[in-house]
Formats: structure tokens, sequence, C-alpha cells
């Protein structure tokens, strides 16, 4: 009985989620039901046909993996309009299909099927790469911060042999289009039109509750690179043009922010 | 009272992340929060945070819509071991899940598919059923579903194949009675019917909730204030089985906490005699 259950629950799922019209859908599996049509494997009701029936599964598969990516990557629907996002969700319906027990990190490939779509620019891929830093930062462990106070215990000789742990859920990210001002003009509704090129990077993090996206100068987004690649202080700084006033505001709002987890002493 | 031992929690919330902060600051008077299982599961982040410290105030039961107990895909034992660990953090009284399948080993649809009511998924949930209850030391609890769609196949009603499910494979009932609502009009059923049909011992929990008219069928969406047929339902399943946990399913166009609390208050003169946790 396994078995015919078995096939019955393939032949089920396999026309749910075909997106072909059903009647295509139907006969490109019927093979798994001994080549059965529809109206013998589901009964119809006294108002619909077997065929109505199944396609409310059809449309409810859809949506509901729709509704997720929607779900995650708001400014990005907003910036490709519903017609697209709708086309490419639906592609990305089949290309991705969830094998998971939630949808959790279901929408992890869309910046990936984004940038598959050159003619849509960069801009796309490069705002769901933000958005998705967002969920992720989410669901990163809630582990301890760096207390700032911390450095304080460090000899001022050996600061610059000292390394910054970055925090589970900091991401560094890095664009060639202002996708964080894009997103910031989304999220405080007043959406634009366009994302305008040129060269920014963002820093998301998660502290508590609060997730942040922090912009960041190139200068700034050198240091922290370095830092977070593992090298110490002084060679973090090495050749960026900032004072030591600066540096330490620098450190400070990194750390409020929770950008660290650690300090790392040689 | 059910055959476990199972304390009647009185009015339950499903627990939505809208509602978080207001629970937090206000922390409503509330017999139990129902928590959405697969929502705490692979993070390691903010949605624990909340859930830990309303863990903390409130009686939680788990609900998941992810054990495909009908599927004939092998069970996922490491879904199961995170199902088990959140139970252990939440403290949940009781688990739960739905008398359905999700998907193959392939390809989660995510939806509650529905199963041919045969002798032979019989035989094959029951073992399933048994397998799950042993691996997570827990009482498990599961849902009738609303259905859009019956198979040729069946031989048995759902009702049926629901009470000697639980009958054999020894299992609670968590019931639906929103559920019942829908499919009976999808299906053409008897509500009461059915609900008379369900061993009265074994029902540890309601669901109810609203539900949207699609034209020629009706579909669970969890919408709106439940409407009076629903609660007549309710009525009559309380007077049936006795059960004294009844909990509130709200997830489109969710409104603020105060309007969800107070329509799920308006079970409690339908539930039987609440028995002390």
């Amino acid at each position: 009985m396994s078995d015919e259950l078995g096939r019955l629950q393939e032949w089920f799922v396999a026309v749910v989620t075909d997106p072909r019209p059903l009647d295509d859908a139907a006969r490109a599996h019927e093979s798994l039901i001994g080549g059965a049509c529809l109206d013998s494997v589901l009964l119809r009701s006294t108002r619909e046909s077997a065929e109505e029936r199944v396609s409310i599964y059809r449309h409810a598969y859809q949506a509901r993996l729709v509704e997720c990516l929607r779900d995650d990557y708001p400014a990005t629907l907003f910036l490709l309009g519903e017609d697209e996002f709708e086309r490419l969700a639906g592609e990305y319906i089949q290309r991705f299909p969830s094998r998971s027990p939630n949808l959790n990190a279901f929408g992890k490939h869309l910046p990936e099927l984004l940038r598959e779509h050159a003619q849509l620019g960069e801009a796309p891929s490069e705002l769901a790469t933000l958005e998705w830093a967002l969920v992720e930062a989410i669901h990163s462990p809630t582990s301890a911060t760096l207390d700032p106070e911390t450095l304080r215990n460090v000899p001022p000789a050996r600061l610059g042999e000292v390394g910054f742990r970055p925090h589970e859920s900091a991401r560094l990210l890095k664009f060639t289009h202002q996708v964080n001002a894009y997103a910031q003009a989304f999220f405080q509704d007043s959406p634009r039109q366009r994302v305008e090129p040129g060269d920014s990077a963002v820093v998301v993090a998660r502290l508590g509750y609060k997730v942040w996206r922090l912009e960041a100068s190139p200068a700034q987004a050198t240091v922290l690179g370095r830092l977070w690649s593992g090298e110490p202080l002084a060679r973090a700084f090495a050749d960026v043009d900032v004072g030591p006033d600066e540096a330490m505001q620098w450190f400070r709002m990194w750390s409020e922010k929770g950008l660290f987890s650690a300090l790392v002493v040689p | 009272m059910n055959r476990f031992g199972i304390p009647s929690l009185g009015i339950g919330v499903g627990l939505r992340t809208a509602h978080y902060a207001h629970i937090l600051e206000q922390r409503p008077e509330l017999g139990f929060f129902e928590i959405l299982s697969e929502n705490y599961l692979e993070t390691a982040g903010r949605p624990l945070l909340f859930l830990d410290r309303i863990a903390e105030l409130y009686p939680v039961v788990m609900h998941g819509v992810s054990l495909s107990i009908g599927s004939t895909a092998p069970l996922d034992f490491e879904y199961l071991r995170q199902l088990k660990a959140l139970r252990k953090r939440t403290g949940a009284r009781w688990i739960s899940d739905h008398l359905c399948w999700t998907g193959t080993a392939h390809k989660n649809t995510h939806d509650l598919l529905p199963l041919p009511y045969t002798e032979g998924a019989l035989a094959h949930t029951i073992e399933r059923v048994r397998v799950v209850q042993d691996f997570l030391e827990a009482p498990l609890a599961l849902e009738n579903p609303s259905s859009y769609a019956e198979f040729t196949a069946s031989t048995l009603s759902e009702a049926e194949f629901l009470a000697r499910l639980s009958e054999q494979a020894d299992c609670a009932l968590l019931l639906d009675v929103n559920n019942v609502y829908v499919s009976a009009h999808n299906h053409g059923f008897d509500a009461k019917q059915y609900i008379h049909s369900l061993p009265a011992d074994r029902v540890v929990q309601f669901h109810v909730a609203g539900h949207t008219h699609a034209g020629k069928h009706i579909v669970d969406t969890h919408i709106g204030p439940v409407v009076e047929p629903v609660w007549e339902l309710l009525r009559v399943a309380a007077a049936h089985t006795g059960c004294g946990s009844a909990l509130l399913e709200w997830d489109a166009e969710i409104p603020e906490f105060d309007v969800v609390l107070r329509e799920a208050r308006l079970a409690e003169p339908l539930l039987g005699p609440r028995v002390a946790a």
C-alpha cells in the first residue's frame, strides 16, 4: 500500500507544483498513476469539478511561496514592480523548490537569480543582497557583543596588535549602487523610482531585537574589512587617512551597534 | 477530562510576531499561547529571544505544519530532533500537527495536503504516529485538516480515519471546528455528526478561526472574526468532549492584540469546566 500511496503522492505534488496549464501538467504526469485521468483519481463535489479542486492547491502552492519572497524582499519588489517580481518569483520557485520543513531560508538564492538576469542591471540583485542580509541578521545567533570598556584594559603600546572578531550577525556589503539609500527611503515610506549608481558599503548587524543598517564610508569599509579578515588594528588603519579622535568615534559607534563580539589579543 | 491527563488551559491565542512587543509590555491575561513550531526552528536569533521571554510568562503549546505524518517520504528525524529541543526550551505542554502530508522527499509544498482515506493509508499513518510519539516523548495531538479535494480511492470518512488513527496509535486530537465547518461545506458532510464520531476523551484542544468564501468553496484563511455557525460547532464539540482548551487562530489582516483576545474570549462560556494546570 505504501508504494501505491507513494505514487499517488508523487503524482499529486507533481501536478500541484507544475507551473504549466493544468491540462498539460496532468498529461505530463499521468504515467505516475498508470495513465489515469484526473477525474478518476479526484472526486468532484456537487459544486466543483476535480480540475477546479486540484487548482485550489496549485494556486495555494504558488501564492504561499511568492508571499514568502514578498515578505523577505519588499524593497526589491517595489523596485522591480509587481508583474516583474511575480514572474521572477515563479521562475525562482521552479529553480529552488523548498526541501526544508520551514521557509526561513527559502528566499536566500534570489540575489543570485537576479544577477543571472543581466538585463535587469546590477541594482536589483544588490538590493536583494542587502535585504537578505537583514533576514540573516534576524536569524543569526544572539551572542554577546564587545563591551567598549574592554579596550581600556589593553596597554596603549599593544593596541596596534589587537584584533576585533566580528559579531555573528554582522555583514559588510559592498555595492556599485546606493542601495542603502534606496532601502532607507523605501522603509521610511518615501520610496524612490530608481537606485542611484555609485559605489557604497553597508554594514548590517543585529543587537538584541534591533537590526541595524549602517552606511560605511570607503575608509570605514576598508578598516572594517581588514579587521574582519583578521588583520590587527595597526594594519587595518595602515594607509587610511583618519585621525585618532575620529577613529575612536568609529569604534564607539561600531561597538554600540554590536558589530564586534570580542577582542583578539595576541 | 481527556484520557491523557492533559490539563485544560482555558483560552489561548496563536502567538504572532506583530504582537510580540504588546504582549511583553502589557502582559495580557490569557490561558496560553500556541506557537507555530517552524517559526522557531533553523533560527538562533530574534524569534527565540521573544519566545524565551513569552515562555517565561505563559504556558505554551507547540503547533506544527511540517510533520507530514501521512507522507510516504521517510520521517525527518532532524526536524523531530529540533521539535523535541524546542519543547524542552519552552516547556510546551503538548505538540500538535495535522492529519495530512506536505510533500515528497524532494519537494515541500508547505501546504496541508489531503490523504486518501484508505485502510492502507491508515496503517501507514498509525505506524508513523507511533514512531514520532516514541521519539518526541511528548503528547502528540493531530488536527483534522481543512481540505479542498478528496480521492476516489477513499473508503473511510475522514472522521472514521481520524478516530481509528487516534485509537490505534494512541495519540491525542486537536479538533479544529472551523476546519470541520470548511470541509463539511466543501465536501458535503454533516459537521455535527463528524464531531460526534470522534473519540471524546482524546480531544485535548480546540481551534477556532475565521474563513473566506471563495465562490464554490470555503478557504481556511484564519481571517477575521469567527462566524456564529463555527461558535455553534465549538459549543457542540465542548459538550461532546468536555475539553477546556480553545485557541483562536488569526493569521491574515491581523488586528491589534486586544481585538484578537476579545474574539478569543468569546469561546470561554462555551467550554467545559477548567481543570487547574
